[in-house]
């Protein structure tokens, strides 16, 4: 009779260093997560804006701060990770949950970042009143 | 049961769509909050996606790098944006889009945040992290809810 022994599956904590994909991954990862960071940035703006013109003032000065840019700026870079691999991804994934019958993922990448360009100029224009 | 050759086969038959639907027909242990709690990660990385990355652009690095002047992000600009008389509804669009971008990046954040964490170090207290951020979203949202209807409704 032949020994059928359980094997306890475990990941080693740094597996996704090892691997590109995976490392690519884990920035998707972090451009959500930091999204959240941003979400607070925002959030400051409103609560400092209700505040009165001069905590405003004194936000705004704030996130224009050496250390705050550096920090916007990580911000920035993995959020436009996690946009464009997302983007990406959609291609893909539709490509094999459909057997194979969408279309090809660089036109589905190609119509996202179209109707991304698209919000942003609506976002810069509708917000903040044009470039 | 059929006798299948290699004629028989079919390109377009899914097997996982097949395993979906009989997983489907079970009720027992039925998951209530993750498809909900999915379904508001997935909103908020489809807002942050699109609003995000230029307004983080716009806010933080056009006036620092000279593209605009600094009253474009001022006092008086957020005033005049978030005026609910504004024409157009432009004061009730851009009050929607602060809440949109704040709410939808906290839900999905919470979600990434967990996952990202659950995943580096092998799902170690994944239940209580996932209510713990989950939870913080929720009230961050509600925080942004009330300082969007405020001057509006409050």
């Amino acid at each position: 009779m032949v020994e059928v022994r359980e094997a306890v599956w475990k990941r080693h904590g740094g597996w996704w260093t090892h691997n590109r994909r995976y490392l690519v991954f884990m920035f998707r990862e972090a451009g959500g997560s930091l999204s959240a960071v941003y979400g607070l940035i925002l959030l400051g703006l409103l609560i400092t804006y209700s505040q009165g013109a001069s905590a405003y003032a004194d936000y705004v000065a704030f996130l224009q701060t050496p250390a705050m840019l550096v920090v916007q700026a990580l911000i920035l870079f993995f959020v436009l990770v996690h946009a464009l691999t997302w983007f990406y991804l959609i291609g893909k994934s539709q490509a094999a949950m459909s057997a194979y019958r969408a279309p090809p993922w660089t036109r589905v990448f190609a119509l996202m970042i179209v109707i991304f360009l698209a919000a942003s100029a609506g976002v810069l224009f509708v917000v903040f009143g044009g470039l | 049961m059929a006798d299948e050759s290699a004629g028989d086969f079919d390109a377009r038959y899914n097997p996982g769509h097949e395993v979906i639907r009989v997983e489907a027909d079970r009720k027992e242990g039925e998951v209530v909050l993750e498809p909900f709690l999915w379904g508001l990660f997935s909103l908020g990385g489809f807002l942050t996606a699109f609003l995000l990355p230029v307004t983080i652009v716009a806010i933080s690095f056009f006036v620092p790098l000279g593209v605009w002047p600094s009253s474009r992000i001022g006092y008086v600009w957020l005033q005049g944006a978030m005026n609910p008389a504004a024409a157009n509804f432009q004061g009730l669009v851009v009050r929607l889009f602060f809440l949109l971008a704040i709410a939808g990046s906290f839900l999905h954040g919470a979600h990434r945040f967990t996952y990202m964490v659950a995943e580096a170090t092998g799902h170690r207290g994944e239940k209580a992290m996932s209510l713990a951020f989950h939870g913080l979203a929720v009230v961050g949202s509600l925080i942004a809810l009330y300082y969007v209807l405020l001057g509006w409704l409050l």
